[in-house]
């Protein structure tokens, strides 16, 4: 079984028609059952986290790395908290846990010499995977090219296509 | 060094005029389009640092106009950022098709605006 | 006598040897004195060297703890930056937002007071509607004169024929209009996300509707999106009411002209 790699399953594991969801900039998304979530990605950053024992799992697509005032999930220092707890929330356990991080290209050359956003939001998020242990197996992440990622959570399959 | 410029594109005056209210005090040049055609023609003009278009627009959508800015050498080069207002997975892979580079989707988050402005011109 | 002479001089022989044996003990006494002197100096110096050492260990561990605790306090000071920092960033990052936010009402106050044509107000409505608050299957209701009814005088995605006139109390918007009072159901439960009614000096003049929000939106209003439909409330029934003023206006001096 692949996990979270982006490797094709192999031959005889295909899927039966799961829940297919789209997932907004801003938004997270936790499933209990197979599901396929996609999300169209630039300089914004999505974390999958995945549970192989019990297939909960889910998709955070934060735009930027913090930000004040009430959570939302448009600020990576709320939408890596609010995946967490929303697929824990859903029975995942999380010692079983594995993580990948998608995203956060640079698509355009800045003059400015401070970090570029992209790599801001993926410090976010590889910060935040870090501090609860949670292993980070697949990153595809970086350059200057849009993603659109295809998660697939009954096998764990991950999979990018450049835009 | 002279102050970057920045390409507004939307048919409308609210939100045009939302996203010069959330530059002013900033260190940018603002110069503002109604439609895709003008976005066109003003990119060449004005060759800015970074232009923001719109999709939905009258007499050529955002999509045609950032296919038409991309074609263009003087303008090939210019950062653009499409602003969908669906933000719906075909919308936003032609924006990407069409040669955006990144996309925010309305309504406008004055915050993040200014954020992906700074993190690309620079303060 | 011969063997007196020999036992003499076996005697003697035997003196001489152990004379002999004498002066190296004796030399091998002196050496080993001197050897113990040596060891003895180097004792003392080593004992020596040894205070020394502890002296400097004493220092040394001295120096450390001060150097310890000069790292704990630069640590602690260091961390006490940290969080001070992140503080000013989140208050920078506040500011922003607020200043964000109130660019957004900024506009939409402007546009609402931009014109006393009707149309072009109804125009403003829909375009703060649509572009600040994120929602395109909406409908903005005016009442009828001083009929306890609504006219539907702009949408976007909402069919104009369903709800053309609505009698005061009749469904969610008909209540609003009646209780005067805004209804908020941010999980749509209710077919409606937000009705606010629109006022002029406490008298309700109409009421717009959100029927659903835009996808990205996920149907949850944010704090921007409750002070732009606070700001519509109170400010786009007075815009329209001026409209009518204003046209009443107009009217009456072309008829006073006639």
């Amino acid at each position: 079984m692949s996990d979270l790699t982006g490797n094709p399953p192999a031959s005889g594991t295909a899927l039966k028609v799961e829940d297919r969801l789209y997932l907004y900039p801003g938004a997270v998304a936790v499933v209990h059952r197979p599901s396929v979530i996609t999300t169209i990605l630039g300089s914004c950053v999505a974390v999958c986290l995945w549970d192989p024992s019990t297939g909960r799992a889910g998709m955070n697509h934060f735009i930027l790395p913090r930000g004040g005032g009430p959570p939302t999930a448009r600020y990576g220092n709320h939408a890596m908290p609010m995946l967490l707890e929303e697929v824990l929330g859903l029975g995942a356990r999380r010692k079983n846990l594995l993580a990948a991080v998608f995203g956060g290209a640079c698509l355009l050359a800045g003059e400015s010499r401070e970090p570029k956003l992209g790599d801001r939001n993926l410090l976010e998020a590889r910060s935040f995977l870090d501090h609860e242990h949670i292993p980070l197996v697949n990153e595809n992440s970086g350059g200057r090219e849009g993603r659109k990622l295809t998660f697939r959570t009954a096998d764990g399959n991950a999979v990018v296509r450049k835009l | 060094m002279s102050k970057k410029k920045i390409l507004l594109v939307d048919d409308s005056v609210t939100t045009l005029m939302m996203e010069q209210m959330v530059l002013r005090g900033q260190p940018y040049n603002v110069v503002t389009a109604k439609n895709g055609e003008e976005a066109v023609r003003m990119s060449e003009a004005e060759l800015p640092d970074l232009i923001l278009l719109d999709v939905m627009m009258p007499v050529m959508n955002g999509f045609e106009a950032c296919r038409r800015i991309r074609q263009n050498l003087a303008t090939l080069q210019i950062p653009i950022i499409m602003v969908t207002t669906r933000g719906e997975e075909n919308s936003v892979e032609t924006g990407f098709e069409s040669g955006c580079n990144d996309y925010i989707t309305k309504p406008i988050n004055g915050t993040e605006l200014l954020t992906k402005v700074r993190a690309l011109l620079g303060e | 006598m011969n063997e007196t002479k020999e036992h003499g001089g076996y005697v003697l022989k035997v003196r001489e040897e152990t004379t002999r044996a004498l002066a190296t003990l004796k030399s091998e006494n002196e050496r080993f004195r001197m050897q113990l002197a040596a060891v003895e100096s180097d004792r003392a110096r080593l004992h020596q060297e040894k205070l020394n050492v502890q002296e400097q260990l004493m220092i040394t561990r001295d120096h450390l703890t001060r150097s310890v605790d000069d790292h704990s306090s630069l640590v602690r000071r260091l961390m006490d930056v940290e969080r001070e920092n992140e503080r000013v960033a989140g208050q920078f990052l506040d500011i922003e937002t607020q200043n964000a936010n109130l660019a957004n009402l900024y506009v939409a106050s402007y546009q609402l007071h931009g014109s006393l044509d009707r149309d072009e107000i109804v125009a403003a409505i829909r375009e703060i509607v649509i572009n600040l608050i994120g929602c395109e299957d909406f409908g903005i209701y005016e009442r009828v004169d001083d009929e306890e009814k609504l006219r539907l005088i702009g949408w976007f995605d909402v069919s104009p024929e369903s709800s053309q006139l609505i009698s005061f109390g009749e469904g969610i918007v008909g209540r609003v209009a009646a209780t005067g009072e805004a209804i908020i159901d941010e999980h749509g439960r209710s077919g409606i996300v937000a009705a606010v009614p629109l006022s002029v000096n406490g008298r309700v003049g109409g009421v717009i509707a959100l029927f659903r929000l835009l996808p990205q939106k996920g149907n949850s209003l944010e704090r921007l999106d409750h002070e732009l439909l606070n700001l519509l409330a109170s400010q786009a029934g007075i815009a329209l009411y001026s409209t009518a003023l204003h046209a009443d206006a107009t009217r009456r001096r072309a008829e006073g002209a006639l």
